[in-house]
């Protein structure tokens, strides 16, 4: 009878033992890392983000439902949204949110810098375009004419939060820094949540904090234009900075052999013509980002470089031209580069 | 010992040899690459990328595997980004198809040095 007990208790040691190497193995395969990912859709694109850390989850919504306020706040085509709103006032002055005021004064002091070359009230002539459906449809002249009488982003004042129009036709289209300023608001609330690594992508326009849970740097892939999304040029290295790009390749259409793309220029109505199918602008401050890259773009390399030592910015850009070759500006630095 | 004895040994060591070998097959296929389908955020379907396939997605949209790589071959939407996305395999990565609400993802990706961990642009 003994013996049998023994044995019955060795049997069950053996059993308990390998459901302990059972329970750890489970826990090690969750625990070994905090990477929370996840997908979604706003701003007109699709956002991706990765958190390390351990209240992931709910940080994950949390930036998702951070998204989706500041979708309502910037989108031009919702009619629910803040600029919706402005662009169909019924009077001269609108008081605007906090969100709203901080992008308005970032985006008119690049309209001012470029002296109107990237203008944010060009949404009359973004709105006769069409990129996004497959039709190949140039405006009418005539009407790409009226629209451009309205483009003046010298008619809208910014006090406060007090936002004045000189007239009542100014409609303002935000697409060329929103998406940066909701990375780095997206990025400030993530740091003041405590988190020390985390990668944000809202459709393409990279912004990364701290580095990846195995100590290196994230590696971010520049796009080959007109090539499958997803391959690649390069590869670049960032920490604590965003890495933005801008190119004729993201939205355009063919007609008659002539490319036209979505980078308008203010002063025409039509895609700009430009010596650069890409720019990709690195730097810490991801609204500056977001709009030197179509500056770039409007400007083409040889203006860019001489705005951006003018300006004295503290950027990193890759000139990727007409043939694809990329050019590093100011230079070539080993902290980004990844080859 | 009894007849009994050998039964009960037989009996509690099956039954963790059964939970291990069942434990080891589980954590092999979670850990391999497989293509994870999503539409509107809920899951549409997970395939094994060594299988050659066609999905059809509520007959909007078209995803092929082919030789280990997965990609969309029809999409209705206009844009048509989706189709045009490069095909991914088990070194991981995503196609997004924005109108439609689909997404195309590797789970369990090959370590790889090579990849991004994102792409801009």
């Amino acid at each position: 009878m003994n013996m049998r007990k023994n044995l019955c208790k060795a049997v069950l040691g053996c059993i308990f033992s390998l459901a302990g190497v059972l329970l750890l193995s489970a826990c090690g395969s969750s625990g070994a890392s905090d990477l929370h990912e996840a997908e979604g859709y706003y701003f007109d694109t699709d956002v991706e983000l990765k958190i390390n850390d351990k209240n992931g989850e709910a940080l994950l919504k949390k930036c998702f439902s951070l998204c989706e306020e500041l979708e309502n706040t910037f989108s031009p085509s919702s009619s629910s949204s803040e600029l919706y709103k402005i662009n169909r006032r019924t009077s001269d002055t609108v008081t605007v949110s906090d969100d709203m005021a901080d992008c308005l004064e970032e985006a008119l002091t690049w309209c001012s810098r470029t002296d109107g070359a990237f203008d944010i009230t060009i949404y009359p002539v973004s709105s006769l375009w069409d990129f996004r459906s497959g039709k190949t449809e140039i405006p009418d002249e005539a009407a790409i004419d009226s629209a451009l009488a309205k483009v003046d982003y010298t008619k809208v004042h910014l006090d406060g939060n007090e936002l004045t129009f000189d007239s009542p036709d100014t409609m303002l289209d935000l697409g060329g820094i929103a998406k940066g300023y909701a990375s780095a608001k997206i990025k400030k609330m993530l740091k003041e949540e405590g988190v020390s690594s985390a990668l944000i992508n809202l459709g393409g326009n990279v912004s990364t904090l701290g580095l990846k849970s195995s100590g290196t740097k994230w590696t971010v892939g520049i796009q080959k234009p007109f090539a499958d999304r997803g391959e690649t040029l390069t590869t670049v290295k960032s920490s604590d900075s965003c890495v933005i790009s801008a190119g004729i390749y993201e939205r355009y259409f063919e007609k008659d052999g002539k490319l036209y793309h979505h980078i308008l220029d203010p002063k025409t109505g039509y895609p700009k013509e430009t010596d650069l199918n890409q720019a990709t602008v690195i730097s810490t401050d991801d609204a500056m980002s977001d709009a030197l890259s179509t500056i770039c773009i409007l400007y083409g390399q040889e203006k860019a470089e001489e705005f951006i030592k003018s300006q004295g910015l503290d950027v990193t850009v890759l000139f990727t031209d007409k043939n694809n070759n990329i050019t590093w500006f100011p230079e070539e630095s080993s902290d980004l580069s990844a080859s | 010992m009894k007849r009994n004895d050998w039964i009960l040994i037989a009996v509690l060591t099956l039954i963790p040899a059964i939970l291990l070998t069942g434990n080891i097959i589980a954590a092999q296929k979670i850990a391999s690459p497989c293509l994870v389908i999503t539409v509107d955020g809920s899951t549409f379907g997970i395939y094994d990328l060594n299988e050659d396939r066609i999905i059809d997605i509520n007959g909007k949209n078209t995803c092929t595997i082919k030789d280990g790589e997965a990609s969309m071959t029809y999409a209705d939407c206009p844009g048509q980004n989706c189709v045009h996305s490069a095909a991914i395999g088990k070194e991981g990565g995503s196609i997004v198809c924005l109108p439609n609400r689909v997404i195309l993802k590797i789970e369990n990706a090959a370590v790889t040095a090579e990849r991004p961990d994102a792409v801009t642009g």
